[in-house]
């Protein structure tokens, strides 16, 4: 019974988390901004994601390999947004100012 | 749980839907990057499918394969376009506008000169 | 152009209606082959009935597939050679990246070609994976060693199809039929030919994004 309160309330936790990440892809001004958003909102997500389901796991084993799928993504992420700013600077986008 | 049957099934036909949607989308967008991220895209929608539909293995190989592998390869070959088309500067007149060239392009990976 | 669209476009929805209409007439509830499948699944060696079917009932097809994949690599080379995969300069990140997933994409390659005995997984999977981790490496300038010239290269791509007909043909000695493993050793059989299959899947799906065939012998 609280095992399902948690994971709910975890679940639409990320699941803000996720719709803040994708309403800041679609409304920010430039490829920086929306990296920013998405990276940031939706690895916070999707741990909180992660979170709901090792509250449902049955043993230590499926809570480590949820642990390092999380680390997994997080290390491509961030690899992914660094190289596709890195690009964008070099192609001359130049930063959004007010 | 009649609650639960609808919810699976409205969650089945938006994924079918997303990927007639991502399908069309594909071929008929002019740019050729933008067709090769959304070609990604279907991949990883079909392997949602696939494991919807009871079949892990393939899920696993068309994430890998779609996802991954057939992404990278795409992206190999539209930079070898572009480096084998690209008119040399004498030969250039006006400055044509760059339709296709990719905005935010693939990771880290510079284009070839 | 627009007299072809015209006509194009009812001809595919009257295609996609007939497919959705045979789809859903089919019979209900047909349980198909899991019942046949499930009664020899004891006798074929593994505990995943994916696994069982691709490599023990329907092996010869899987051996035939592997073939369509050396087919899909001379094909490629056959275009002759051109300029190959411009290695460029990585940056520290996608270097620093490269150097921590590989091990951790061999592992799961390996896990992967394990797992598919009793879970979903299997040889294509772990050649897929792995192939990954290759083209990672090549994207941050990797060259291959030049002692794996053109001599290992080619062994390696015929490794699957050569190790999957050794085995099968060796059940021909024993007075069995070609590719009848006998089911007392048909697991360790299976798991020798999916490890043979795993690595020529890496070389070939790494061949195909490589894309230039390896120096020939005759500069042309």
């Amino acid at each position: 019974m609280i095992t399902d309160g948690l994971t709910t309330v975890l679940l639409l936790a990320g699941a803000f988390f996720f719709m803040a990440g994708t309403a800041g892809l679609l409304r920010f001004p430039d490829v920086y901004t929306r990296l920013h958003a998405l990276t940031k909102a939706e690895n916070v997500g999707l741990g909180l994601i992660l979170a709901a389901l090792a509250v449902q796991a049955e043993s230590l084993a499926t809570i480590l390999r949820l642990a390092v799928i999380w680390l997994l993504v997080q290390i491509a992420a961030a690899s992914v947004a660094h190289g596709i700013a890195k690009s964008a600077l070099r192609k001359g986008i130049p930063p959004w100012k007010r | 749980m009649e609650a639960l049957n609808l919810l699976t099934w409205a969650i089945d036909a938006l994924l079918g839907l997303c990927l007639l949607w991502l399908a069309w989308w594909a071929l008929a967008t002019p740019e050729l990057f933008r067709a090769i991220v959304l070609f990604v895209v279907f991949s990883l929608f079909l392997a949602l499918v696939w494991v919807r539909l009871a079949a892990p293995d393939v899920a696993l190989a068309e994430a890998a394969i779609g996802a991954g592998l057939t992404g990278a390869l795409l992206m190999s070959a539209m930079a070898r376009l572009h480096a084998a088309t690209a008119t040399p500067p004498e030969l250039r007149g006006s400055p044509e506008p760059d339709t296709d060239a990719p905005k935010a392009a693939d990771a880290g990976r510079p284009d070839s000169p | 152009m627009t007299l072809m669209r015209c006509l194009l476009i009812p001809l595919l929805m009257a295609i996609a209606v007939g497919l959705c209409l045979t789809i859903l007439s089919l019979p209900e509830g047909e349980p198909g082959l899991q019942e046949a499948v499930a009664q020899q699944l004891t006798d074929s060696g593994v505990r995943n009935p994916v696994t069982a079917v691709l490599l023990n009932f329907r092996a010869y097809d899987t051996l035939l597939e592997l073939v369509v994949l050396l087919l899909a690599v001379l094909g490629v080379w056959s275009f002759g050679a051109h300029a190959g995969a411009s290695a460029p300069g990585a940056g520290e990140v996608l270097d620093a990246l490269a150097r921590l997933i590989t091990p951790i994409l061999i592992l799961v390659s390996v896990y992967l070609l394990w797992a598919g005995a009793h879970a979903p997984g299997g040889a294509f999977q772990a050649g897929a994976v792995l192939s990954a981790a290759a083209v990672l490496l090549i994207l941050c300038g990797w060259q291959p060693p030049a002692v794996l010239g053109r001599a290992p290269l080619r062994l390696g791509l015929t490794l699957g199809i050569t190790g999957f007909l050794l085995v099968g043909m060796s059940t021909l000695f024993s007075g069995r039929s070609l590719l009848q493993y006998p089911p007392d050793h048909a697991g360790s059989l299976i798991m020798l030919i999916e490890t043979a299959a795993t690595g020529a899947i890496a070389l070939t799906l790494t061949l195909l994004f490589i894309g230039t065939a390896p120096a020939g012998r005759n500069p042309s």
